[in-house]
């Protein structure tokens, strides 16, 4: 304990028992400061999450009684009409999402890096997507491909002669537009992750590499990849499990559609639970979602596994 | 400096200046397409409805027009669903600065029975999605006769481990003299966290404060489930369903569509631009070392 001594005159005894009571004493203060953020977080993050799992192994409905269905909700999980499309659909816009935001994040990076004026503006204008709302954002760009002559992605590409696209409604195109979409808002965060690794990396080793007549790419191949592995491990991390469970976007741009092609998981469980009152269900499939994300963290941790936090 | 050779040196040079140069203009080229749709946000927002629909199309509005503005603001009611906003972001950011704050001083500075425990703990609660608790929260908070109430958005999400873990690495730079000369006087923790934690800890306070209001400014599945009726909604949650609504029914109301989501955004890039190092500091904390 780090209390010190009292230095007040008084009788030597009088001092020795204050000084032994202080020590000994029961200090309630921590407890209390912690108190509200537990209880909190308590009331309204642990328990919801062990009463979803409680909740997956009943036939729990909006309206009437709910029974115990042990494992049926689980088992039903694969037979369920759109399950397999909302998963694949995840599944395509995680892949497509994650390695191109990773990608391009850490290019537009890696040129904030280089020795240039006024970077403070860029990563200003690289963040201002960030920081804007989800669904603001979105609608922008529902607008911005908007099918016919009016929308103004399908007035650039005639410029260069090809023909308008009915870009939310065309089947093959409307989650790469989304995945176009996420990666012009979620870069800026990405960048300013790599930027702080990218400026980590001492750069004695990059006059080191020079005087050994590495270029541009070997000095990138061998200093900078293999040190910004913690960094690149991180956003791996936060791009995939942000991907899993993409709603907004979806919700505001296509609704799903068309034809469920952009039907994802958390769409699809805000879709049973408050469209079709299938709580029990609906948690069941919420807990597969937790368990792929938990899996996928503990499979990237194990790829990164030298990585040291 | 001597490690160079001449001829290799002014190479370097000449190369450098080639790669700068492409540097520039690609990191201009990157801008620009960052902040061409907000651009054309604004056009769209100030133009008249028959301009709106201009093929081809024009990033300039002439005439610029506030129609959009004051049909968003009066006719579809955005002065209240702003006013529904900027009460919940402030209240969320005044209880998470609080509660954090406190949380972060005790598990910085106090040493306590279960600390390490509970910090682990609260560590791990960091894997849980969003998407798991969407049920069990909604009934939560049925169950507590929060819906359809302001209060039912603002408790919920007004405690962020993050940002716990933020206070806690900020306040244990504090040097613990200065507590020890508090305590030496007498003061209890309480004293010491409001007298000397709270105003040292300043910076710390001001990137919890902005990432809370701008997260509860951003927030839209949660409000969206809670807030059922009409009078009680964000902004998010009006501008996510009136568009529905009015593209089905008018086919292209993105004058004030666009006029709405200036006034979502406008405010965050406003605290944004004016405390954006705060920010900067934050995100790097948060994402590095969380």
């Amino acid at each position: 304990m780090t209390m010190s001594p009292t230095m007040k005159p008084g009788p030597l005894l009088r001092r020795v028992a204050l000084a032994v009571y202080r020590e000994v004493r029961f200090n309630y203060w921590p407890y209390l400061f912690v108190l509200p953020a537990l209880a909190i977080l308590g009331a309204f993050l642990l328990y919801p999450a062990l009463y979803a799992f409680r909740m997956s192994f009943y036939d729990w409905q909006a309206l009437g009684e709910s029974e115990f269905v042990g494992l049926e909700n689980y088992q039903r999980f694969l037979e369920m009409p759109n399950v397999r499309l909302a998963v694949s659909n995840t599944l395509y816009y995680t892949a497509l999402n994650v390695p191109s935001t990773l990608f391009v994040s850490l290019f537009v990076a890696l040129l904030l890096n280089a020795e240039i004026r006024a970077r403070a503006w860029f990563r200003v204008l690289f963040y201002l997507p960030v920081i804007s709302s989800d669904v603001a954002v979105a609608l922008l760009w529902k607008w911005i491909y908007w099918a016919g002559a009016r929308g103004l992605l399908n007035n650039l590409i005639g410029v260069f002669g090809l023909p308008p696209q009915d870009w939310l409604g065309d089947p093959k195109l409307a989650m790469p537009a989304i995945v176009l979409l996420t990666i012009w808002k979620g870069m800026g965060s990405n960048v300013l992750i790599f930027l702080a690794g990218l400026q980590s990396i001492p750069p004695e080793l990059y006059e080191a590499a020079m005087i050994d007549g590495a270029g541009v790419w070997a000095r990138f191949r061998h200093v900078t990849w293999p040190l910004l592995r913690p960094v690149t491990l991180i956003v791996l991390l936060l791009l995939t499990i942000g991907s899993l469970q993409v709603f907004t976007p979806v919700f505001v741009m296509t609704g799903g559609g068309p034809a469920n092609h952009t039907l994802t998981i958390a769409f699809y469980i805000y879709n049973l639970a408050f469209g079709s009152g299938l709580y029990g269900f609906a948690s069941a499939v919420s807990y597969l979602l937790f368990a792929a994300i938990l899996g996928i963290t503990v499979i990237q941790r194990r790829y990164f596994s030298d990585v040291v936090y | 400096m001597s490690r160079m050779s001449l001829p290799f040196y002014r190479r370097r040079q000449f190369g450098d200046a080639v790669g700068k140069l492409a540097v520039y203009a690609l990191l201009i080229v990157g801008a620009l397409l960052a902040f061409f749709p907000f651009v054309w946000m604004v056009s769209t927002a100030l133009k008249t409805p028959p301009q709106v629909l201009d093929v081809p199309i024009r990033w300039l509005p002439d005439p610029i027009t506030g129609e959009n503005f004051a049909a968003a603001w009066w006719r579809f009611d955005f002065a209240r669903y702003f006013l529904n906003t900027l009460f919940i972001s402030s209240a969320v950011t005044i209880l998470s600065v609080t509660i954090c704050s406190m949380a972060g001083y005790a598990f910085a500075k106090k040493h306590f029975w279960g600390r390490e425990m509970i910090f682990n703990m609260l560590l791990a609660t960091l894997t849980i999605p969003g998407a798991v608790l969407m049920i069990p929260l909604f009934l939560t908070i049925l169950k507590l006769g929060w819906i359809n109430k302001f209060i039912g958005i603002i408790v919920p999400f007004c405690v962020s481990v993050t940002n716990i873990f933020l206070m806690r690495q900020y306040i244990s730079t504090i040097p613990t003299e200065l507590e020890e000369a508090a305590r030496i006087d007498g003061a209890s923790d309480f004293t010491i966290w409001w007298r000397i934690i709270l105003p040292l800890s300043k910076p710390a306070m001001a990137t919890v404060a902005i990432f809370s209001f701008v997260g509860a400014w951003d927030g839209f599945l949660w409000p969206l489930i809670v807030l059922k009726d009409k009078a009680m909604w964000t902004l998010n949650v009006a501008l996510g369903l009136l568009q529905i609504e009015y593209i089905a029914a008018e086919g292209s109301p993105w004058g004030v569509m666009m006029a709405g989501s200036v006034l979502v955004v406008l405010p965050l890039i406003g605290v944004f631009l004016t405390l954006q190092r705060y920010f900067m500091k934050g995100l790097i904390i948060g994402a590095v070392k969380g």
